[in-house]
């Protein structure tokens, strides 16, 4: 790959073929819940230093901040959630299942999906040979059919750390969906060329961790944001006709903490109840794409982009 | 050049003058979105120093499939939300587009002729911003290579505005000497500039640094309704007859920025609100170059 926009033929919202949610919905909604950890003392930095308030590691007030999210926060979360009835997506750094059994049972106990979101969030994916990145896809996939039973088909890579082979890779190692993307309001494929592989759109817009992590934002704009972003999108689905898709990314380490809970609260009070939504994982989305909308969405953007080859091949 | 301490700038691309002297024929104002498509390139290209501003998805190593995407996201979704708005009010876009944006996506390009786009030549593409890095002759190849391959895309236009505001010391004389009639880059004034220039004619297209969505909504950080509120008090005020002539309020919008979902109803008020100000007339550029350039500027009032 040279660059990504060769897995990512071209294709326009509001002309592509009308991607239809089961049972008629307009709008699937997601929560990616990105449970980490952050190792203490990491490896040699690649591409990105972790700890960077101190100049030696440890930094125990932000290695702290995110095990509260593991303590305290996930459970505060999780229970704003069942009020509502919904389940949030893991985005699971696969240690955890490891290091904390308490959190291992409450996934095997509750049957939530699981995507990977990498072993270690200080273990990054830059820099990796390709044979390196496959063993490092064997120990997630092996990780958590170990503990659960359950076979891996996503991931938000670590840290959001890629490298130019991750897509292909991640396909050939029988991965169906890669969720680093935010280019599009529903899936689409990814024209890596083996097996079937398509984006599942993230958020790092609506997520608490990029916007209260350092930056000055409120926490109200986190609310603001996702019900305009929920109303428009079920607007735009009805305007385009077509089925659109929302995801909502957090952290329990930053909407688990006491004075943010409520704001999910008020986030999720307005999002439920619309029978025009389909409260959804990743997994549910992935696999109703790949087996109603796939071959006709790469056809088409294949398509377009052979079209735009052939004039573009006329004007000179 | 470091500045001298004697009246007047420390270029010499056109005069002092305050716009409070100033008794110009007109009132009220022109408001143009300026519509940015802009193509990010990831690597990064060699030998093009980046400024820091250039904001998007998250500072990552390559392949920053972050910052690819969310930009991606403007070519393949915002920017119908944009033009949905502006439709509404029978308005045609004003685009300012890059090279590469031009030859990589011919179906927009087409769609965009069939709404009536407003050209603007936005360079090669965001990453390849011109700046003093550049010799004389590596800028006019870049400024001729720009109008080359956007003609080859069916784009032909006399409005200039640089990958990023990007300017060498040279470029206005570099811009006119290429046949470019209007410059966007110089954000100094709320009317129009006329720039000295060896060859051809060039004139400064009033634009705000201080409303372009990138600076506001991702530098500054600023939330939706506050930047929202923002231009709807600069379309109010500018609508004011003050004797001093009419003005431009013309600013830049991302597609990948202010068209996503949770944002562009930013938009959609905006426009909404400024077709009620009286005074205030929602339209393209080369409309408002054409309508209010009536009389040229004063004369040299330091020179």
């Amino acid at each position: 790959m040279q660059s990504l926009r060769d897995v990512t033929p071209y294709s326009p919202i509001v002309d592509r073929p009308k991607l239809e949610w089961p049972g008629g919905k307009r709008l699937a909604v997601w929560t990616a819940l990105n449970v980490e950890h952050y190792e203490m003392m990491t490896p040699p930095a690649v591409g990105r230093v972790t700890w960077d308030r101190v100049t030696h590691e440890p930094d125990v007030r932000e290695y702290s901040l995110r095990d509260h999210g593991n303590r305290v926060g996930l459970w505060r979360t999780l229970e704003a959630y069942d009020a509502v009835g919904i389940a949030p997506t893991l985005s699971l750094n696969l240690a955890v299942l490891d290091m904390f059994p308490r959190i291992r049972d409450e996934i095997i106990e509750r049957d939530l999906c699981v995507m990977s979101h990498g072993i270690f969030n200080t273990r990054f994916l830059f820099g990796m040979e390709p044979e390196e990145e496959r063993a490092f896809y064997t120990d997630n996939i092996e990780s958590l059919q170990r503990h659960t039973g359950h076979r891996l088909r996503g991931m938000l890579t670590p840290a959001v750390s890629n490298t130019p082979n991750t897509p292909t890779l991640m396909a050939e190692m029988g991965f169906t969906y890669h969720a680093d993307w935010v280019h599009d309001d529903q899936p689409v494929p990814l024209d890596v060329g083996v097996g079937r592989m398509i984006s599942m759109p993230y958020s790092y817009d609506l997520n608490d961790a990029p916007l209260w992590d350092g930056r000055p934002y409120s926490g109200d704009y986190l609310v603001d944001s996702c019900i305009a972003q929920f109303d428009r999108l079920l607007a735009d689905a009805e305007r385009w006709d077509t089925g659109l898709t929302m995801c909502i990314a957090l952290h329990p380490y930053q909407i688990g903490q006491p004075q943010h809970i409520g704001r999910l609260r008020r986030i999720l009070d307005h999002i439920v109840g619309d029978d025009r939504v389909w409260h959804a994982t990743a997994d549910e989305i992935a696999d109703h794409y790949l087996e109603h909308a796939y071959d006709e969405q790469l056809a088409y953007a294949r398509d377009l982009a052979a079209v735009g080859a052939a004039r573009s091949s006329d004007a000179r | 050049m470091p500045a001298e301490r004697r009246p007047g700038y420390d270029h010499e691309w056109f005069d002092y003058s305050a716009l409070a002297d100033r008794r110009r024929p007109g009132s009220g104002v022109a408001v143009v979105p300026i519509i940015l498509l802009e193509l990010y390139e990831d690597p990064l290209p060699e030998g093009w120093p980046q400024p820091s501003s250039t904001a998007g998805g998250l500072d990552r190593a390559f392949p920053n499939i972050s910052r690819v995407s969310m930009r991606e996201y403007g070519h393949r979704v915002g920017i119908f939300r944009l033009l949905d708005a502006l439709e509404r009010h029978g308005v045609r876009p004003t685009i300012a587009i890059d090279a590469m944006t031009a030859e990589g996506y011919p179906w927009l390009v087409q769609r965009l002729v069939d709404a009536g786009a407003d050209w603007i030549a936005h360079g090669i593409s965001v990453t390849r911003p011109i700046g003093s890095h550049l010799t004389a002759e590596e800028e006019r190849a870049y400024v001729t290579e720009t109008i080359e391959r956007l003609a080859a895309c069916g784009i032909e236009t006399n409005g200039w505005l640089g990958p990023e505001y990007g300017e060498s010391e040279r470029t206005p004389g570099v811009l006119a000497a290429a046949g470019m009639e209007y410059v966007f880059d110089w954000t100094g004034d709320e009317q129009f500039v006329d720039f000295h220039v060896d060859t051809g004619r060039l004139t400064g297209f009033p634009l705000s640094a201080d409303l372009d969505d990138q600076t506001t909504l991702a530098n500054r950080m600023a939330e939706p309704a506050a930047y929202g509120q923002h231009l709807v008090d600069a379309a109010t005020e500018l609508a004011i007859d003050d004797g001093r002539g009419a003005r431009v309020l013309s600013f830049c919008v991302r597609p990948w920025l202010t068209g996503q979902p949770f944002r562009v109803g930013v938009f959609d008020h905006f426009v909404d609100a400024v077709v009620d100000i009286d005074g205030a007339t929602l339209t393209h550029w080369t409309d408002a170059a054409a309508s209010l350039q009536t009389e040229p500027l004063q004369k040299a009032t330091t020179r």
